[in-house]
């Protein structure tokens, strides 16, 4: 027990230099987004731009097929599909970060937070482009937006960047030992896609097996909480509860990881 | 107060076999049981073994030893980037590593970038930067190449661009892996010069070679590394 203290602290001293020194993650992330569009015009945009697309085309077919209505499917998928978008990104790099950082991890002794902060954050600033889609069309089809979203949501925008970070470096620290599990999560993340409720509504599920897909998936709860304002709805109750608790359970826990596994993992490499 | 203290530092490192590698097998493994334990048993190499070493201002140390007496393992656990299996490092000071100095370069990037990245990672700010910049990129000599991808520089070039970034570097302490020989004729007299220059400026210099005439030279402290032993 004394041990897992101390771990745990060991991890948040490292989380502490990364915060007490934010300008070497970020430059980084920023200098990791403009190396990967040095050569297209576009940019990061691209990405908009593909996700435009599918919303356009599945929001012509499947309002159809669930026999939802038009004006109301498309900003939940909108939305929703955004959000996915960015968790799914950030998760999923995160599984070949520290196999992409290895040069620079043998070479200079930043913490390891750092380096999955820099994972979370390029993500999150390719997601801040994207959101641009969402800006567009809210003001296109929604009424009024909830108020709830400036002491709800935003707030909880934060929460889960930590939230993401935390699971970044647990994943990271993972799949270094086990190569397997990049694959594993890529798998899981598209699966996840179908299982959470972006292309569908969880009022069709009304009844018995409910509970699996939304009620135990921490996605459900990060997309409710900045999706029900934004299309004029309240947030449901507990959904902020949940989202803080899992916050500081997963920030916990990948202390602990950073604690226990930050001096071995060069040797993982 | 600037110094450096290894107690009892010992450092294994763990040999993976590709077999533990996979979590596939990993999870084979323990369905079928049994053998486990043979299986997981990992093999060490001893690097280090109960190093004991005291370091203040003005100390010059050179290291010697034969191939894989553990120098440069001695010299990365000094640095920060190995952490020892046992035993205790207190380091205090500024300290710039010259080791494997090609390793966390972005060969996507130019030039510039690569000194603008490697900058801040040792923990400049923008207004730092904006007055060192100039100078490294003149020392480097890399002309209109700074703007080009490093993927497309010599390794005397690359080596050229490290090591005007590093030397730019004001450090308290010294790490060095080999007398580095940077560059060509004209480029190796001025990198001497600078090396000379920044060792004489710095507080503690730890240089690991097999050239004893070189260590003669230039330390004050010796110790032999001999099976990761000091002898
Ligand atoms: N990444 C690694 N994984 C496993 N063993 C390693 C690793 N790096 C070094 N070793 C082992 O540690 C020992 C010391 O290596 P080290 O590189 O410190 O030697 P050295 O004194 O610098 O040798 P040289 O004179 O060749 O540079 C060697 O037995 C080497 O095989
Ligand atoms: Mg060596």
């Amino acid at each position: 027990m004394i041990r897992v203290l101390s771990e745990i602290k060991d991890g948040f001293n490292d989380y502490l230099t990364s915060f007490k020194n934010p300008l070497v993650w970020s430059y980084l992330a920023y200098m990791d987004i403009s190396m990967r569009y040095k050569r297209s015009s576009l940019g990061p945009w691209w990405v908009t731009i593909s996700i435009v697309l599918i919303v356009l085309v599945l929001s012509t077919i499947w309002p159809q097929l669930l026999s939802e209505d038009f004006d109301f499917f498309v900003p939940y998928f909108a939305i929703g599909y955004v959000l996915w978008f960015w968790f799914s990104n950030s998760i999923t790099e995160s599984t070949t970060a520290m196999i992409e950082f290895e040069g620079l991890f043998k070479q200079s002794n930043i913490p390891l937070s750092a380096y999955l902060l820099r994972v979370t954050l390029r993500n999150f600033i390719i997601f801040l482009h994207n959101a641009v889609l969402i800006i567009v069309i809210v003001v296109l089809f929604s009424k009024n937006i909830n108020e709830s979203f400036i002491f709800l949501s935003l707030p909880a925008i934060f929460l889960i960047f930590i939230s993401l970070n935390s699971i970044s470096i647990v994943l990271a620290i993972f799949s270094l030992r086990f190569r397997d599990l990049t694959n594993i999560i890529a798998t899981l993340m598209q699966l996840l896609f179908f299982v959470t409720p972006i292309i569908w509504h969880p009022s069709i599920l009304e009844g018995g097996r409910k509970g699996f897909l939304v009620d135990y998936n921490i996605f459900y709860y990060w997309i409710d909480i900045i999706r029900q304002p934004l299309l004029g709805l309240d947030v449901h109750v507990n959904s902020l509860a949940i989202v803080f608790l899992s916050t500081v359970l997963f920030l916990i826990i990948s202390c602990l990881f950073i604690g226990r596994f930050k001096k071995k993992i060069i040797f993982w490499m | 107060m600037i110094q450096i203290k290894l107690k009892n530092v010992s450092l294994n490192f763990p040999i993976y076999s590709e077999v533990t590698r996979s979590f596939k097998k990993t999870l084979v493994k323990k369905i079928i049981g049994g053998n486990i334990t043979q299986l997981k048993e990992h093999y060490h190499v001893e690097a280090l073994s109960k190093i004991n070493l005291q370091l203040k201002h003005g100390d010059r140390l050179g290291i010697s030893g034969p191939n894989g007496s553990g120098k440069t393992t001695l010299l990365r656990v000094l640095s920060g980037i190995l952490h020892p299996s046992d035993g205790e490092v207190k380091i205090n000071g500024v300290l710039v590593p010259f080791i494997d100095l090609h390793y966390g370069l972005n060969i996507e990037a130019s030039g510039l970038e690569n000194i603008k990245m490697r900058c801040i990672l040792l923990g400049m700010n923008f207004k730092d930067l904006d007055e060192i910049i100039e100078k490294i990129i003149d020392f480097s000599e890399l002309g209109k190449y700074i703007y080009m991808p490093v993927k497309t520089y010599s390794s005397g070039m690359i080596m050229r661009l490290v090591f005007s970034i590093l030397s730019m570097i004001k450090s308290d302490i010294i790490i060095m892996d080999e007398w580095l020989s940077v560059g060509d004729s004209d480029f190796l007299i001025k990198a001497n010069k600078r090396l000379n220059k920044m060792i004489d400026d710095s507080s503690i210099l730890v240089i690991a070679s097999h050239s004893n005439e070189l260590l003669d030279n230039i330390c004050n402290k010796r110790i032999e590394l001999v099976e990761g032993k000091i002898r």
